[in-house]
């Protein structure tokens, strides 16, 4: 006998709106190719590539404007596989995957497979243990579900605190990493472009909020694949006479290697520990690109697997995403769309490393620095790469990059129209967008919801919207705030972000759904220890008191977070009758979601009252 | 679905979750240690170690995810634990 569910019927002009909005993304683009060849201004050209798709989106935003709680927390639930699925891949990567791992591939090689190998595995995680029972209970925020699954609101109020740091470290580095691709594209400072970038995410998600935040990301998530795959698609098809990089750079890569063999480019082993990712300074490129382990130790290289896994399997800032869906069968689906699309893109970033490294080694190296090709000099120009001659040839190892330019200086390499190179940037602008409008929302929501609604059990419809609209414009501003005063390197942060939310809720989310026995004290316990441990571990690691780099502290923070959940809740009660049935209830896919089932309950209750 | 046939439709769950993860986990830990004898072989003009680190373990999460819901989806249905559209 099959339970009977509520399920949404999903709108069937979305694929029609999303043509017509990627016909206008891709317009936008080929009018200002004709204007750039009409002789129009630059400056003109890149305000119009900066201001155009965020035009888009902000339009797409406030057309999903609502007040109904399902809408807004839920989009409600009416979101296809395809789509949350694109938007769960792109903002697990962001700009800062984006633009980040691109660099990483051109300087550290091989080695950065290890990040995205993590971000696959940790889908595959969040599909098996998390996502479908996350949508079965349907609440709209981590915290929510613990607290009901846990019958606790200490716990409720320990999680939101505990996830508020990784959301905000994660905000951060996205508005961080697209305020470097705005600024680049507009040529205003940091800080005024961070603000820009903030004042354009405020009416983006303000009125509609969870419904607008996924509309605008599937029309961000459509810009972003069009701005990384056509430019090294064509560098490609000019190439290798195929328009599929990721398939194609194949016999690129090994050509390299042979060049890179003759010319002598050492081999340097890194310790089994060893984590040395370039930095957003000048790098020397003193690796071979196929060779592992490099800067990257073998052990290394699998700890960093496990804690991406860990961290993108329970971060809080994917997971309220997976709710939005049709339905439990929707939601295993919508997580395999997302393997299927960070991959199509992290495959892409590489394609685009290993085809610079091929245009670098065939015009730069080896020849005489009076013979450097124009394209070379204007990265110079640009303060984005360097070289130090000390023979009368340049070598691989006096060639310098900064890691977060590698992306944009292929369009560059490859002779393009300065628009192809301005539409690349306002791709990674669009995925810091993506990101961070999907980290700033989920903060908001978990402020209003489990930290000012969430002192009364049942707060009115009404208030609970009027909350998280007063909330997102102050989170915003507040992140936006510490990314233009606080110095750091968003992939760094990212990598924080990812250890301490795997630490604090990967053991305990995990254990909510497997064990039954789970109460509000060992859940409690599990994530302060989880938090704790990495917390301490990543300043050691940075202080270099500890020999493991503070990126793989979750390898200390997930251990100690099962361990403190598992004997803390041995010293604690059994939970009631009534959590038992709910734990019975999440782990079947038929039947109403638990927390619409509530709300409707609910209003017959007030109407009934009434 | 009946209250008896809950505890089958676990048990049967919980394997599935065990048996799609478990060789997963093993390639995923297992297939680095291997990079560098795989990378003296070639396919589609990759050196293989690379390929399997790229796009092999991607085609393995993605088969990994596949399989699991085919496999959890038949599961649902036989236990009368599916969503009803």
């Amino acid at each position: 006998m099959a339970a009977t569910s509520q399920r949404r019927l999903v709108n069937p002009m979305l694929g029609t709106y999303f043509g017509i909005f990627t016909s206008a993304a891709a317009g936008l683009v080929l009018v200002l190719l004709v204007l750039e060849q009409l002789g129009f201004s630059d400056g003109l050209l890149r305000l119009a590539m900066l201001a155009g798709p965020i035009v888009l989106f902000i339009a797409v935003g406030a057309a999903g404007a609502c007040r109904e709680p399902s809408e807004y927390f839920a989009a409600g639930r009416r979101v296809p596989a395809v789509y949350t699925g694109l938007v769960l891949a792109l903002s697990a990567l962001g700009a800062t995957g984006l633009v980040g791992m691109t660099g990483l591939y051109f300087i550290n090689g091989f080695d950065a497979w290890c990040i995205a190998i993590g971000i696959w595995a940790g889908f595959v995680m969040m599909a098996l243990l998390v996502a479908p029972y996350l949508r079965k209970h349907g609440s709209y925020t981590v915290p929510s579900y613990l607290g009901r699954r846990l019958d606790n609101r200490l716990a409720r109020i320990v999680a939101a605190a505990v996830i508020l740091v990784p959301m905000v470290l994660v905000a951060v580095a996205e508005l961080k990493m697209g305020a470097y691709a705005a600024g680049w594209l507009s040529g205003w400072s940091q800080g005024l472009v961070t603000q820009l970038l903030v004042f354009a995410i405020i009416p983006m998600v303000v009125l509609g909020g969870v419904r607008s935040l996924t509309w605008s990301n599937a029309g961000q998530g459509i810009v972003v694949l069009i701005a990384l795959v056509v430019p090294v698609g064509i560098v490609a098809a000019l190439e290798t006479n195929l328009p599929f990089p990721q398939l194609s750079h194949g016999p690129v890569l090994r050509g390299l290697g042979r060049m890179e063999a003759m010319r002598g480019v050492p081999i340097n082993i890194a310790p089994m520990l060893g984590l040395d990712f370039a930095g957003q300074e000048l790098t020397v490129l003193a690796n071979r690109i196929a060779q592992p382990y490099i800067s990257v130790g073998p052990i290394s290289f699998i700890l960093m697997i496990l804690t991406v896994t860990c961290g993108i399997a329970a971060s809080p800032w994917l997971l309220p995403r997976t709710v939005c869906t049709p339905g439990v069968y929707d939601t295993r689906k919508s997580v395999a769309w997302a393997i299927v699309f960070s991959g199509l893109v992290l495959i892409s970033a590489a394609s685009v490393a290993v085809f610079l490294r091929d245009i670098l080694m065939d015009q730069v190296v080896g020849k005489s620095p009076r013979e450097l090709p124009q394209w070379f000099r204007q990265l110079v120009e640009l303060g984005v790469a360097g070289v130090k001659v000390t023979g009368d040839r340049v070598l691989l190892g006096e060639v310098g990059f900064k890691r977060d330019a590698v992306l944009f200086a292929l369009p560059i390499a490859g002779g393009f129209s300065p628009i192809v190179v301005y539409m690349a940037l306002a791709g990674a602008v669009a995925a810091a967008l993506l990101a961070a409008t999907s980290a700033i929302t989920a903060i908001a929501n978990v402020l209003a919801e489990d930290g000012v609604a969430g002192l009364v059990w049942s707060p009115p419809a009404g208030m609970r919207v009027n909350v998280v609209r007063l909330a997102l414009p102050v989170v915003a501003i507040l992140t936006g705030w510490i990314a233009i005063f606080v110095p750091a390197d968003p992939l760094d942060l990212a990598l924080w972000a990812l250890a301490l939310s795997g630490s604090s809720m990967f053991p305990v989310i995990v254990l909510s759904v497997l064990w039954k026995r789970l109460n509000a004290f060992g859940a409690c316990t599990g994530m302060i220890a989880g938090f704790v441990t990495a917390l301490l571990a990543i300043m050691a690691g940075e202080a270099a008191w500890l020999g493991v780099p503070g990126a793989l502290s979750a390898v200390f923070g997930v251990p100690v977070g099962f361990i403190g959940a598992a004997v803390a809740t041995r010293f604690a009660s059994l939970p009631d009758r009534h959590v038992l049935a709910l734990v019975r209830d999440i782990r079947l896919p038929g039947g109403e979601t638990i927390c619409d089932r509530e709300e409707r309950l609910q209003r017959l209750k007030q109407q009934r009252s009434g | 679905m009946e209250l008896e046939e809950r505890k089958p439709y676990w048990r049967h769950t919980k394997w599935q979750m065990v048996a799609s993860l478990l060789p997963f986990l093993l390639l995923v830990l297992v297939l680095p240690l291997y990079v560098d004898r795989l990378n003296h072989n070639k396919f589609l003009g990759f050196p293989l170690g690379y390929f399997m680190m790229g796009h092999g373990l991607l085609l393995i999460s993605i088969f990994t995810v596949a399989s699991f819901i085919n496999r959890q989806d038949a599961i649902d249905h036989w236990h009368g634990a599916n969503e009803d559209i």
